[in-house]
Formats: structure tokens, sequence, C-alpha cells
């Protein structure tokens, strides 16, 4: 029985590889996309300005999802987290790692639109440095910054004032013109409210990614 | 237009801010949805084309017109009707928040003209349903969820490789690309979506999720998230690419439809019975593509929300969901619901199941057709009856007022649409059902399940696969 | 030349995915082959969005330069997301699953609600 699907699967894929043509040429809109919106980095100007309606769904896909795990999980019984061992060198490293990868996320989010970067980069880069060293060196005092830093409110505050923004940017397309234009070509503090939604959409992946790998190694334990 | 997406989705995420509040957000879940029934009026009546930013070819388009009113009625309905009867339940915040932003989510799905955003929206509806299916964390709602899980995402996967050779054919997302493409896009981008369809061989995860889920999740899975592939059927249909699919429907749909009533028939299991009639009402949705599938939609989704909802509380008050049980235990409201429901289903007169039955039967093209639906029709009778006939307890309990009040709502969109429609060639109706109580009455002792072997994880995969094969070859020759 | 080499490889790769759902036993290689099918996809967009050229667009004044296409890279962002939020999901359902039954395999599982149902 399985046999048969095997030979249908193989029959579909080898009619699209047939089928398929690669050798079309289209035309450029890399010219259009970056005088209208005077912004250096074409790739955040499309998932910022030309598709931003997209971009919400996006982050709410992950809003939702952080939380969905949250709530599933909610009822089960936490791993005890005593005798954590661990090399004394892997806790310098990771340490390192973690406060470098602060750097990096601002550098990377607050660069966005003129350098290669954005939001969902820096914040899985940031996600990464945190994650590691919650993961192999000192779990218990990884956690304690989520709440020290309110990081929860922090994100449902962010998620209110992106999709707030986000309404005013597409309901309103003449003003949103009339900012970007007025800043110079290339510096850090033109693209008129491109960094800000950087910057809240980097929060939001890291507390989002935060969430989800804490829930799972306060579960089942750390290495 | 814009505002009928972004106000439930603004409800949505206030409530999800403060989760903690159960009783905030369940008047924000009301007050959304009563003030989005009170805009709709005056959004869904013209013909109106907007390009989000004003980025034309570049950027995404949204349109209305008269194939997505049908859809946007009945989400309203549907939604008011569930938040109502739900108050009693106490669910906390974050219940309310996901119902609210599959409201917005399900009105962007509707309206939008261009592919992507599709695929975007229609994960997001997907992700919702798969943390609502197994909301109350047993372990038979988490094996539904996860079987639904892998076989959806391997469907909206081709999707995707579909969308990816539209680009590279036309340089652009939106759907006046769907043309001028070749067949075998067409084939991706239909057996993408069909996995969430309700159609027989393609979605075997469908009884086993829309029967476990919790009691107010069963109806948005049945009435709404099905009929998302029905809406951009009927909508892909009339693109040139896809004249093939209009020949494959009337075969697949006429088989659906009467397969999944046989398989009614048969079923011990209450929610089991309305999730294989469910796939069949799909099937009777997609013989002809038209404008009378989408009204067959919408009264398909208020009568199927109120047969849930009625089954779902019964069982929960009962204890059980055999419905062999529950003679002589029912009360005589829950009982009168449940007849009304099961009417409408069967396609009784004045009944607005009736109006759409039969536009759907007199608009087929050829008598085969129309045969094979009266068989459905009629086995489809059989099948209910088995709800008509159970007997009411003598004593009177009382209902509480917010059930009473949600489905007296839905029984008057349900009468109507039947008065309001009623022709007079609609009388030929009680012929099947005639004939259905007769079969029933003389073969209600030999009826027994049937061997559900085929819904299990690999082989509803494997049955997935040949389909789409099959698809793929009907297309090639076609062209 | 190097977009269709990716793309035809990509291709490859969604079939490898898709027969290892078919032929595993276990959920989590399943689900590990459900994440080779998204991957796959990602990596056929790259190679679509390089078909006008494969220098990076980021524009410093000079449109004469061959740059690469940035809408299918753009749109693909938020695919990735998304896979990365259902394999979360689906790792969280097994999560549940097991904790009932304590074993990973699908047949075991499936037998187990044959005999609650009856």
């Amino acid at each position: 029985m399985k046999v048969l699907g095997v030979i249908a699967a193989i029959a579909i894929f080898f009619v699209v590889l047939v089928s398929i043509d690669t050798d079309k040429s289209i035309a450029d809109p890399v010219k259009a996309i970056v005088e209208r919106t005077n912004v250096p980095n074409s790739v955040t100007a499309v998932y910022l300005e030309t598709r931003l309606y997209d971009t919400v769904f996006e982050v709410i896909v992950f809003s939702i999802t952080a939380i969905g795990v949250a709530t599933l999980l909610g009822s089960l019984a936490r791993a005890p987290h005593e005798n954590q061992s661990v090399f004394h060198s892997v806790t310098v490293y990771s340490g390192g790692l973690a406060a470098l990868s602060i750097t990096l996320f601002l550098y990377v989010v607050l660069n966005g639109h003129v350098s290669p970067g954005g939001g969902f980069v820096g914040g899985v880069v940031l996600a990464t440095g945190v994650v590691t060293y919650g993961l192999t060196s000192d779990f218990k005092r990884a956690s304690s910054h989520y709440d020290r830093l309110r990081i929860k409110q922090l994100e449902s505050a962010s998620l209110l004032v992106i999709f707030a923004l986000s309404t005013l940017i597409m309901l309103f397309p003449g003003m949103h013109s009339r900012l970007l234009a007025s800043g110079t070509f290339g510096s850090t503090l033109s693209g008129g409210l491109i960094p800000i939604l950087n910057i809240l959409v980097g929060i939001k992946v890291y507390a989002g990614a935060w969430k989800m790998s804490g829930e799972f190694i306060s579960r089942r334990g750390t290495l | 237009m814009i505002t009928l997406i972004l106000i439930p989705v603004l409800g949505g995420i206030v409530c999800l801010a403060f989760k903690n509040r159960q009783r905030l957000c369940m008047t924000i879940a009301l007050a959304t949805t009563i003030t989005n029934g009170i805009i709709l009026p005056f959004q869904i009546f013209r013909v109106v084309e907007i390009n989000v930013g004003e980025w034309g070819n570049l950027g995404i388009r949204l349109a209305i017109d008269d194939f997505a009113m049908p859809f946007l009625l009945s989400t309203f309905f549907v939604m008011l009707a569930i938040t109502i009867n739900s108050i009693r339940k106490q669910y906390d915040g974050f219940f309310y928040s996901l119902v609210l932003i599959l409201f917005g989510t399900l009105n962007s799905i509707f309206l939008s003209r261009d592919l992507f955003n599709i695929f975007v929206t229609v994960e997001l509806a997907s992700i919702i349903s798969f943390i609502l299916i197994s909301y109350e964390k047993k372990a038979r709602q988490a094996w539904a969820s996860l079987k639904y899980l892998l076989l959806s995402s391997l469907g909206l996967n081709l999707y995707l490789l579909g969308i990816g050779m539209v680009y590279m054919e036309t340089g652009s997302f939106a759907m006046e690309g769907l043309n001028s493409v070749s067949t075998v896009a067409s084939v991706l981008i239909f057996g993408g979506l069909a996995v969430k369809s309700g159609i027989l061989l393609f979605s075997m995860w469908l009884p086993d999720a829309h029967s476990s889920a919790p009691i107010h999740v069963s109806p948005i899975l049945s009435a709404l998230i099905v009929k998302i592939d029905v809406y951009l059927s009927i909508r892909f249909v009339t693109f040139d690419s896809f004249l093939w699919l209009k020949d494959f429907y009337i075969s697949i749909g006429l088989f659906s439809a009467i397969v999944g009533a046989y398989m009614a028939l048969n079923s011990l299991n209450a929610k089991r019975l309305l999730a294989y009639s469910t796939m069949s009402q799909v099937g009777f949705m997609m013989v002809n593509c038209d404008k009378s599938s989408s009204w067959h939609g919408f009264s398909h989704a208020i009568f199927k929300t109120l047969l849930f909802l009625v089954v779902g509380n019964i069982s929960y008050r009962l204890g059980t969901k055999k419905y062999d049980e529950w003679n002589g235990r029912l009360s005589k409201w829950e009982y009168t619901f449940l007849l009304i429901g099961s009417l409408a289903m069967i396609g009784f007169p004045l009944t607005s199941g009736c109006v759409t039955k039969e536009i759907i039967i007199h608009g087929s093209c050829c008598p085969w057709v129309r045969g094979g639906l009266y068989l459905a029709s009629t086995a489809t009778a059989v099948s209910f009856c088995r709800l008509i006939f159970l007997r009411p307890s003598k004593e009177s309990t009382a209902m509480p007022v917010t059930h009473t009040l949600s489905y007296l709502l839905l029984t008057g969109v349900i009468f109507v649409h039947g008065i309001l429609g009623f022709e007079l060639y609609e009388l030929e109706a009680l012929i099947p059902v005639s004939v259905g109580i007769l079969i029933y009455v003389l073969t209600k002792r030999y009826l027994k399940p049937l061997p559900n072997k085929i819904e299990k994880l690999d082989l509803s995969l494997i049955a997935y696969l040949l389909m789409i094969t099959l698809s793929l070859g009907v297309a090639l020759l076609a062209t | 030349m190097t977009g269709s080499i990716v793309i035809y490889f990509s291709i490859m790769g969604m079939l490898a995915g898709t027969i290892g759902m078919i032929l595993s036993k276990n959920i989590i290689k399943k689900i590990l082959s459900l994440g080779i099918v998204e991957t796959s996809i990602n990596m056929m967009y790259t190679g679509i969005s390089s078909r006008g050229g494969i220098i990076p667009p980021i524009v410093s004044g000079d449109f004469s330069l061959s740059y690469a296409d940035p809408i299918p890279q753009a749109v693909i962002i938020t695919g990735i997301v998304i896979s990365f939020a259902l394999l979360c999901l689906s790792l969280v359902l097994a999560i549940i699953i097991y904790n009932n039954y304590h074993t990973m395999d699908v047949e075991t599982i499936e037998r187990n609600f044959e005999r609650e149902e009856e």
C-alpha cells in the first residue's frame, strides 16, 4: 500500500520537473521600488512598504503561536533544574556570546533599511544568543530577565503599536510618501516609519522565540 | 471595505493583551461582532476594488463582488451565534481572542485578489484551528489535530510550488496571472487547496477532527473553514487555465455527495454523522461551481451550526455521543431545534436548505447528474431520520437563555431565507424526503458502522497523493 | 544558470521529504520530513529570485547593474516564519500524545484509539 504512495509522489514531481520553464525574463522592479520609497535596501522596502498587509498577518501568526504553545503546555509538570552540570569554559564563552548578540541585534535592526538585515534577522540573532546561554549555563538566571524587564507587557504593547502604525500607513499612503521623501538617501535617520517598524518587529520575534524555547526547556529539562 | 477586516483583528489583539480578565474579553467579543454586523450591510451590496497602498501590480489588491457576499454574511451569523452560546461555558480570554482574529482572517480571505496573500491568511486560519481543536488538551483531540496539521501543511506547500511557477511565468502574484499559466501549475494550485475542502478522498482527516473538537469549535470548522476552498474554487474556475476543472468537479462532486451520505447513514456517533454529511454537502456545492454554490454554502453554514450546537450541548449534558442512548431523555425545546435543523438539512420545503438545493439540482447540466443528486438527497434523508425519530421526554426542563437566543437567531435566518426564496417547483423536494423515511423505517435494524481504516494517517496521505496524480492525468489529457 | 540548478534540486528535495513522510513510522521523523519539504520550497523561491542577476538588491546610486529580484526573497521571509511556527506547534502536540501513551509509533497509537472507541 505504501508503494502506491511512493509511486504517486515520484510521478507528480517528475511531471513538475519536466514542465518547469526557468528561462523567461521579466521586468526589473528594483528601480521602481527604490525610487518611490527612497530607501537603499529594496528587500526591506518590499516587505515593510509594498506588501505591508502580509507582514501584519505574519506578526499575528507568530504571536498567536507563542501564546498557544504556552497555553497548551501550561498544565504539564516542570522538570527539576537543580544540578545543571556545566564546564566553566562553556559558561564564559556563552556569556560572551549573549553579550555580543545584544550589540549585533541593535546594529542589524537599526540599520535594516540601509544594509542587509531587518527586524526578523535581528530577533533571531538575539534569541540565539540568549537561548544558548540558558541551555548550557544557567537557565534560572536567563529566565529571570523575562520578569525583570517586563517583556510580556512590552510584547503586547509592541503588537498593538505595529498594528496601529501599519493601519495608518495603509489607509493614508500619501502621508507616508511625504515622510519617506524627506530623508536623505542612505543615512540611518531616513526611511520614515520603517526603522520604527523594524525595531518593534525585532522585539516581537525575540520575545516569541524566547517564550517558545523557554517553555520547551522548562518542561523537558536542560542538557 | 478594509474596516471589515481591521475591526475584528483589532478586537482580537486587545483581547490578547488582556487575556487574564475573562469578562472583559467576553464583552469585547460581543461588542466587536455586533459592530461588524452593523457595518456589513453598507459594504457588501456594491462592487468595489482597492489597491492597498496604491502600488499597482507590485502590491496587493482587494475586491468585493457577488460571489463573496453570501460567505461574508454567513461568517457574521455563525460567529454571533457561537459567541452568544459560549457565554455560559466560561472560556478564558485566549479563546475569544482566537475567535475574533479568525473572524477577521476569514473576511480577508473572501476579499483578497492576490495569491500569496491567500497563502498567508489560509495558514493563519489553519494555525488558529489547530490550536482550537486541541484546546481541552485531551489525547484524542491532539491526535486529530496532528493529522490535520501534517496533511494541511503538505498541501499548502504544493500550493506554494504552484504559485512559484505562476510567478516564473507572469512576474507578479496577482490573480489575473492565472489566465496564462501552464496546466501543471493549475493542478498544483487546485490540489494544494483541495486538502482543506471536504471532498471525499482528498481530505480524510475531516471526520476525526470535526467530531473530536470541543463543542463550540466544531461549528466553526464545519461551517466556515471548509468554505474557504469552495469560495476559492468558484473564483478559480472563471480563469482560462482552469477549464478542465469544471468537468472534473462534476465527477468528484457527485462521488463525494453519494458516498459521503452513505457513510453518514451507518454511523452511531451523532457528531460523526454530522461530519460525514458535511463531506456530502460539499460534494453538492462542487457539482456546478457558480453562484448557486455560494448560496448553498451560506444556508449550509447556518443549519450546520444549529445542528452542531444542539448536538454538542445535548452530549455535554447527557455525557454520551451515541444518539441511541438519547431516547427519552431530551427536553422538548432541544428536540424542537434538532427537528428544525434536520428538516433544513434534508430539504423540507419552506426552509433555506430546500431553496438552495433545488436551485443546484435544476441548474445541473445533464440528467445523470440530476439522478445522482436525487440519490444523494434520499440517502441524506435516511441518515437524518435517525435524529428526527428520537423521542423527547415527558417532563420539561428549562433551557438557558443564552442557548435559546442563539438557536432562535439561526432558526429565524433559516425560515426567512426559505420563505423569501419559495418557488412552486420546490414541492417536488417532498419526494426524496418521503422515500427516505420509507427506507429508514424498513431498514432500521440492518445498519452498522462501516470500517474507517482509510482515516488513519498513512492511508489518508496515500489517498491524497493518488488523487492528485489522477487529477494531473485528467488535466493533461484534456488539453 | 545557477538559478535553474537550484530549482531542480529543490524539487528533488520536496520529493525526498514527501517520501519520508509516507515511509516513516515515528511521529518525530514525519515532522522532520515535513521540515525538509518546507526548506526545499524556501530554496526554490531563492532560486527564482536569481533570474535577473546575482548581485544583492542593495542600491547605492547605480541602477544599471543586474540586481537580483527582491520580491520573492521578501515574500519567502513570511514563509520561513510560518514554517517555524508550524514546527513548534506540531512538537507540542507530539508531547501531549507522548505523555498519554508513552510511545511514538504511529500504529500503536492508532490501535489504542480503536480500543477506546469500542
